[in-house]
């Protein structure tokens, strides 16, 4: 069961990983902003961030100097992450709104601000999801992702409705979908590992059902962000078939 | 953010040809728009024509247009002369675009 619990969090991070690293390189290649905003958000939430702070506990007792700076460097990833994460919602979703600017420059201030506090006040010590800027970043965090999940789920079901009428490509439609699926897990996943964390003083990787959930939690976000990026021969055929069918039955 | 020429001809023609007054054209494009999933803020004319001939000719009809499918065909032929005009010049990057990509890693 102890090694099982783990394989949602490898598989996150394996996903999180190559996802992250191709998107980074497409953006190098484009020189466009989306996949380079997305490219941070992916990396710095999830195998920088989350990784390097699990990693750090094996430190925390033998050598406290490496255990912080990791910490140091892991919330300044998250930070860059989850920021990157709310202006990606700004800029693609709604470059022209005024109120989405605001929201994502002011998820900024706090993010960056909450570090600043993290660093002057506690040094970047373990985090205590009761610190006030600790749960203040976790609360933007949880934002990013839950904001992302529901514009790409509303975006995809305009999507579907362009593919009926050939307007759209299937694969492009259902990727909306997944990464809405993958953005609402990491982000609901989170909510509960800190309200868990919360009620019963357990971290994520304390084991317990904290530790299950968000183990269960980034197995759903893995699969289906690999589904959307980095999908198999297999899937694309399915979708593709799929939609051929239903354009079919349609004009029948 | 303003409104797309695309939708803003497609508006003018049938108030234009129908006896729809203005509000009611901008209603039933808006309307046809929604329901083949597009916005009237980005589509193209190369959308708006896939809409022209799959959707509108039914709104048309549901509202009393007569002879709404040859309405339609001259709607396309127009289209088809005047969608570079209409093409949108240096509008925002839509999401489908941005997602399109993103699917193409290095």
């Amino acid at each position: 069961m102890g090694g099982l619990v783990w394989v949602g969090f490898i598989a996150f991070f394996v996903v999180a990983l190559v996802v992250g690293v191709r998107v980074l390189l497409l953006a190098r290649r484009t020189r466009e902003l989306p996949e380079l905003l997305m490219g941070i958000g992916v990396l710095g939430i999830g195998p920088v961030g989350f990784g390097l702070m699990v990693f750090a506990r094996q430190f925390e007792t033998t050598r406290p100097a490496v255990y912080t700076a990791m910490l140091a460097v892991a919330l300044f990833a998250v930070s860059c992450g989850a920021f990157a994460k709310f202006v990606f919602n700004w800029r693609v979703y709604h470059p022209d709104s005024q109120v989405a600017r605001a929201i994502a420059l002011l998820a900024g201030i706090g993010l960056f601000g909450s570090l600043v506090y993290a660093g002057l006040y506690h040094g970047f010590q373990a985090p205590d999801p009761l610190e006030p800027s600790s749960l203040f970043r976790s609360s933007l965090q949880i934002g990013c992702l839950l904001w992302g999940a529901t514009e790409s789920f509303a975006y995809w079901t305009k999507m579907r409705l362009r593919v009926r009428l050939g307007l759209a490509d299937p694969v492009v439609s259902n990727r909306f979908l997944m990464w809405a699926i993958g953005a609402f897990a990491a982000g609901w996943g989170t909510a509960v590992g800190l309200v868990g964390q919360l009620v019963s003083g357990a971290t994520t990787t304390d084991g317990g059902w904290v530790m299950v959930s968000s183990s269960l939690h980034g197995l759903v976000a893995a699969i289906a962000i690999a589904l959307a990026f980095i999908p198999p021969a297999f899937y694309v055929r399915y979708i593709r078939s799929r939609a051929e069918r239903n354009a079919a039955h349609a004009s029948a | 953010m303003a409104d797309a020429p695309a939708f803003d001809w497609m508006c003018s023609r049938l108030e234009q040809d129908t006896s729809l007054d203005r509000l009611e054209a901008r209603g039933t494009v808006r309307l046809a728009l929604k329901s083949a999933g597009l916005d009237a803020r980005s589509v193209t004319p190369d959308q708006l024509k896939v809409v022209i001939d799959k959707v509108l000719e039914a709104e048309l009809t549901a509202r009393g247009i007569a002879d709404a499918g040859s309405l339609c065909a001259g709607f396309v032929t127009a289209l088809a002369s005047e969608g570079q005009q209409l093409a949108m010049a240096g509008g925002s990057e839509t999401p489908d675009a941005v997602f399109s990509r993103l699917g193409g890693g290095s």
